[in-house]
C-alpha cells in the first residue's frame, strides 16, 4: 500500500475510526495489532518474502531473548554481528555476491524478496538488543515486540521510534480524553504530508528528471536545477512521509519522534544531521558514535579529540553507505563523514582561540549566520547530487555548471533576460528571508500557535485540505498514474 | 517556542478536553470529505463524459482524428444510430472493409447486405461490439458474415495497445463497450468517462486556452481532403465498402514467417462470444477467412487455423467456417499480402454470395419441413 494514496487515507482513517469507538484497552491494542498485520500483508508480496521476515523475526528474538537471559558483551556483539550479516545478505547482497561464491539457490539476485522497512527493523533491533544490555530497555514480550517491529505508523521509512517510547503509548492507548484541536492537527499534518508527496515532491522529481535526462550537452540552467532540486524533492518527499505517519499516529494517540526541524537553516553539516532525519541521526549518535567514542576515549585519553574527528566521519560516512552501497553513495557518505569531522575541528579552533565573549558574538553576527547557513546549503545540495545519482552523471552535472560559470558572460548570452532575471529574484528574496531568519519564524510561529487553538480555523484548513487531497487522488485515478512513493522506503 | 517542538505539540498549556466522540467527528469529516469530493469529481466527469457523443468520445481530444480512427468509428456509429433493415452484414478487420462488396453482392443474390468491416486495429472485442450493437437496434439480419484475415488472430489488444502509437483497441473498447451489455468490464469503461470527462470539464472551464474545433471537423490525418464528418455519409452511401484503389501495394510480407499462426485467447473468446450472440438472435454465422497471395502459402504454418475451426465447429455447430479455410490468390487478385485488389474483390464477393446462399438454403430448408410438417 502506498503511503500516499486514498487507500492508505482509508485505511487510517478506518483504523482510528474504530480505535476510537473501542473503550477498552486490550481491545484497543487488538484493533493495533489488526491494523499492523492487514498493513504488513499488503508489503510483502509473496510466501518467500514471508518466510525470510519470519525468520528474521524469529532469530532476533531469540537474539534479544538470550540477551536478556545473559546479558554480556559477547552475546551482544554476536547476535548484533548476526543481524547485520542477515541484514547484509537480504538488502545489500549484490555488493558481496561477486566477491563471494554464493550457491544458486541462495542467490538473491535470483530468488529476489521484497522486505520493505528491514533497514528500520535493524536499527530498532541493535537499539534494543543495547539498551536490554545495559539495563535501560523496559519490559517485553512477543506481542509487544511484534507490534513494535511491525507498527504500521513507521515500518516503511521511520522515524526510529524507541521501544520505551512505544510502550509507554501502548500501555497508555490514548484513553484519557485529548483537545480536539490535537485531533483536527492530526489530520491536517496527515494531508499535508501527502500534499508534499504528491504535489510538491512529485512536481520537483519532474522538474529534476527533466532537467537531469541524459542529454550530450548540459546548460547551466539544467546543472543548477540538478544541483538545487534534487535536494527540495528528498526534502518533500521524506519529509511529507513523515507527516503523514505522524499525522495517522497522532490519530490514534501516538506520538512519534520528528525527522525534520527546517534543515535549510543549519550553520553546518552536523547541525544539518541534527535538523534531517533526525531519528537515524540520532540512533547514530547514540549507537555508532557514541558507543566507539566511549571505547576510544577510554583506551586512549590522550587522543580523544582526534578519535572524535575519525569517529564523527565514520558515522555519518555509515549514515551515507547506509543508503546504498553504488558509488554516488560512498561519495554522499564521504562528503558527510568529512563534512562533519571538519564541522567539529573548525569548532574546536574557534573554542581555542576567541574568548568565550567573542565567540558568542561571533555566533550571533548575522553575516556570519547568513554565510554559514549559505555554504552549509551548498554542500549539502553537492552531496545530495551524489545521492541522486550515479558518480559518472553526478560529475558530468558538476563538470558543465563549473565550466558554464567559468565563462559565464558566453553562458548568459544564450539565455533571454527573463531567466537570469527570475533567478535573480527568487535569490534575493530567499537571502532577505535567510537575513531575517529570526523574525520570520517567530512571525510563522506565531501564526500557526493562533491557528493550532481555534477550531474554526483547522476545521476550515482541513476542509481545504480534504478537497484538494482528494482532487489530487482523482487525477492519480483517472489517469492510472501510480501514487509517488516514498523514497525511503527502498533504503 | 521550542522549534523542536511538532505542530502537534503546539497549544494553549491548558487546553479544553475533547470527547471521544469530537474525536470521532473530525476523523469522519475528514473520510467523508474526501471521499465526497472525490465522489463528486467522478460524478462530474462521468457525467461530463457520457454527455459527449460517442463518436466524438472515441476520438483523441486534442488532434485530428486518423484515417484508421475513422474507419473504426463509422461501422459502429452505424450500428448504433441507424436502424436500417439489411439480410445479410459482414463483419471483420480491413480484409472484410476493402474485399466485400455489398452492392455486388446484392446482384448476385438479391439480399441487401451492409459492410461493417473496420480495422484490425479495433482490437479482438471491435466486431463484437459492432455486432451486438447491430443485432440490438435493427431488425436482425438473415446472415452475419464474419470475415478476418488469417493472420488477423495473432496479437492481444494489450499487444496492439503497445504498438500503435494511440491505444486504440482500449479506447474503442472502453468507449462503445458499455453500449452493448456484457463485453467490457464496469470499471474500465467508468474510468474512460470518467477521463474523457475530466479532459473535456478542464477544457471548457479551467483551462486558458481556447476551446479548439470540433475534431470531427478537422482533415482527417492520411485523408487530408475529408474530415471525419463529410467522409461519413460516403462510406455509408457505398454501404461501408471501400475498394482499395490500385492494382498492387507495397506490403509484401507477413509477420514472423517461418512460425505458426498464433490464435491469440482474446480472438478465440471474441468469435465464440459472437457465435453465442447469433445463437441466441437465431441468426446463423458464417466465418469466412480473406484470401492471401499464394506465394505466401508456405511462408507460415497456417495448419493452427484449421484446427481452430474445427475445434470452433464442435463447439458450435450452428457455426459454418467456409471452406477450404485458407483462400490462396494469383498475385493478379491481390492487392498486397493482406488485401484484394479490384479484381479480387470481384472473385471473393461471388465466393461469398456462394458461401451464403449454401448456408441459407441449408438453413431454411429444414425450417420450411419443419413448417411443412406442423401444417
Amino acid at each position: 500500500m502506498t503511503i500516499c494514496s486514498l487507500a492508505f487515507l482509508l485505511f487510517c482513517g478506518g483504523v482510528a475510526f474504530v480505535f476510537q469507538l473501542v473503550p477498552v484497552k486490550w481491545l484497543r491494542q487488538l484493533v493495533l495489532s489488526c491494523a499492523n498485520a492487514g498493513f504488513l500483508v499488503t508489503l510483502v508480496p509473496d510466501r518467500r518474502s514471508c518466510s525470510w521476515f519470519a525468520i528474521a523475526l524469529g532469530v532476533t528474538y531469540v537474539a534479544l531473548m538470550l540477551v536478556r537471559a545473559r546479558p554480556r558483551g559477547l552475546v551482544v556483539a554476536g547476535a548484533i554481528a548476526f543481524i547485520i550479516v542477515l541484514y547484509i545478505y537480504l538488502k545489500r547482497f549484490t555488493l558481496f555476491a561477486d566477491f563471494l561464491p554464493v550457491p544458486r539457490t541462495w542467490d538473491i539476485r535470483l530468488h529476489p524478496v521484497e522486505l520493505v522497512g528491514l533497514s528500520y527493523m535493524t536499527f530498532k533491533l541493535i537499539h534494543m538488543l543495547v539498551d536490554q544490555w545495559q539495563g535501560q530497555l523496559a519490559r517485553f514480550n512477543l506481542w509487544t515486540y511484534l507490534n513494535y517491529q511491525f507498527s504500521f505508523f513507521t515500518i516503511t521509512a521511520g522515524p526510529i521510534q524507541r521501544y520505551n517510547d512505544f510502550l509507554h503509548y501502548w500501555e497508555e492507548m490514548d484513553l484519557r480524553p485529548s483537545p480536539i484541536c490535537e485531533s483536527l492537527l492530526s489530520c491536517i499534518r496527515m494531508l499535508t504530508g501527502m500534499i508534499k508527496i504528491g504535489v510538491l515532491g512529485a512536481y520537483a522529481e519532474s522538474v529534476f528528471h527533466a532537467a537531469s535526462y541524459m542529454h550530450t550537452h548540459i546548460t547551466l540552467g539544467e546543472a543548477l536545477v540538478c544541483f538545487y532540486v534534487y535536494p527540495v524533492y528528498l526534502y518533500f518527499n521524506f519529509s511529507g512521509y513523515t507527516d503523514v505517519v505522524i499525522g495517522a499516529a497522532g490519530l490514534l494517540g501516538f506520538r512519534l519522534p520528528e525527522n525534520f526541524n527546517r534543515p535549510w537553516l543549519a550553520r553546518n553539516v552536523l547541525e544539518f544531521w541534527d535538523r534531517w532525519h533526525m531519528s537515524l541521526t540520532h540512533w547514530i549518535r547514540d549507537y555508532v558514535f557514541m558507543a566507539s567514542y566511549k571505547v576510544a576515549a577510554t583506551r586512549f585519553p590522550g587522543g580523544a579529540r582526534y578519535w572524535s574527528y575519525a569517529l564523527l566521519f565514520f558515522a555519518l560516512f555509515v549514515a551515507g553507505v547506509w543508503h546504498g552501497t553504488t558509488d554516488g553513495f560512498v561519495v554522499f557518505g564521504v562528503l558527510n563523514g568529512l563534512g562533519a569531522a571538519a564541522t567539529r575541528a573548525y569548532g574546536d579552533v574557534l573554542r581555542a582561540t576567541l574568548e568565550r565573549q567573542r565567540l558568542l558574538d561571533y555566533l550571533k553576527n548575522p553575516t556570519v549566520r547568513l554565510i554559514a547557513i549559505l555554504v552549509t546549503l551548498h554542500y549539502v545540495c553537492l552531496s545530495q547530487l551524489f545521492f541522486s545519482s550515479n558518480l559518472t552523471s553526478a560529475l558530468k552535472i558538476l563538470g558543465a555548471g563549473t565550466s558554464a560559470i567559468m565563462h559565464l558572460p558566453a553562458t548568459l548570452s544564450h539565455y533571454s533576460w527573463q531567466g537570469p532575471t527570475v533567478a535573480v529574484g527568487v535569490t534575493a528574496v530567499l537571502l532577505f528571508v535567510l537575513w531575517n531568519a529570526n523574525a520570520v519564524g517567530s512571525i510563522a510561529d506565531w501564526v500557526t500557535l493562533r491557528i493550532a487553538n481555534s477550531t474554526g480555523w483547522l476545521g476550515t484548513i482541513l476542509c481545504l485540505q480534504c478537497m484538494f487531497v482528494a482532487g489530487m487522488f482523482f487525477v492519480d485515478w483517472t489517469f492510472q498514474q501510480e501514487p509517488p512513493p516514498v523514497l525511503y522506503m527502498a533504503f | 517556542m521550542n522549534r523542536n517542538e511538532s505542530p502537534l505539540q503546539l497549544g494553549d498549556p491548558t487546553p479544553k478536553r475533547g470527547t471521544r466522540r469530537q474525536k470521532i467527528a473530525a476523523i469522519s469529516l475528514m473520510l467523508a470529505l474526501v471521499l465526497a469530493t472525490f465522489g463528486a469529481l467522478c460524478a462530474a466527469s462521468y457525467r461530463a463524459g457520457r454527455s459527449i457523443e460517442s463518436d466524438l468520445r472515441f476520438l483523441e481530444p486534442r488532434r485530428a482524428p486518423t484515417l484508421d480512427e475513422a474507419l473504426i468509428a463509422y461501422p459502429t456509429e452505424y450500428a448504433l444510430r441507424s436502424n436500417e433493415k439489411n439480410d445479410v452484414i459482414f463483419l471483420g478487420d480491413s480484409t472484410c472493409r476493402c474485399g466485400a462488396d455489398p452492392a455486388r453482392f446484392e446482384q448476385l443474390t438479391g439480399l441487401r447486405a451492409y459492410n461493417l468491416g473496420s480495422q484490425g486495429n479495433a482490437g479482438p472485442k471491435g466486431f463484437l461490439i459492432t455486432a451486438k450493437a447491430y443485432l440490438l437496434h435493427h431488425p436482425p439480419p438473415q446472415i452475419v458474415v464474419l470475415c478476418l484475415s488469417p493472420v488477423a488472430f495473432d496479437v492481444g489488444a494489450a499487444e496492439m495497445g503497445r504498438r500503435l502509437p494511440s491505444p486504440i483497441p482500449t479506447r474503442f473498447e472502453a468507449n462503445y463497450g458499455p453500449e452493448v451489455p456484457g463485453v467490457v468490464p464496469l470499471e474500465e469503461s467508468l474510468r474512460y468517462f470518467i477521463k474523457r470527462g475530466s479532459l473535456s470539464l478542464w477544457r471548457e472551464t479551467i483551462s486558458p486556452a481556447p476551446v479548439s474545433k470540433d475534431v470531427r471537423d478537422l482533415p482527417l490525418s492520411g485523408l487530408e481532403t475529408e474530415t471525419f464528418r463529410t467522409a461519413q455519409p460516403k462510406i455509408h452511401g457505398i454501404r461501408g465498402f471501400c475498394v482499395i484503389s490500385g492494382v498492387h501495394g507495397k506490403r509484401l510480407d507477413v509477420e514472423s514467417p517461418g512460425e505458426p499462426v498464433r490464435i491469440a485467447d482474446e480472438w478465440d473468446q471474441s468469435v465464440r462470444k459472437l457465435a453465442e450472440s447469433c445463437e441466441s438472435s437465431g441468426v446463423p454465422l458464417l466465418i469466412r477467412f480473406s484470401p492471401m497471395p499464394s506465394n505466401l502459402s508456405h511462408v507460415k504454418d497456417f495448419s493452427p487455423i484449421e484446427r481452430w475451426s474445427q475445434a470452433l465447429r464442435s463447439s458450435y455447430p450452428k457455426v459454418t467456417i467456409g471452406r477450404p479455410e485458407l483462400l490462396w490468390y494469383e498475385w493478379e487478385l491481390c492487392y498486397d499480402s493482406r488485401h484484394v485488389n479490384a479484381q479480387g474483390v470481384a472473385v471473393y464477393t461471388a465466393l461469398l454470395a456462394k458461401d451464403v446462399q449454401n448456408v441459407l438454403s441449408a438453413t431454411l430448408a429444414p425450417r420450411m419441413e419443419q413448417r411443412g410438417s406442423s401444417r
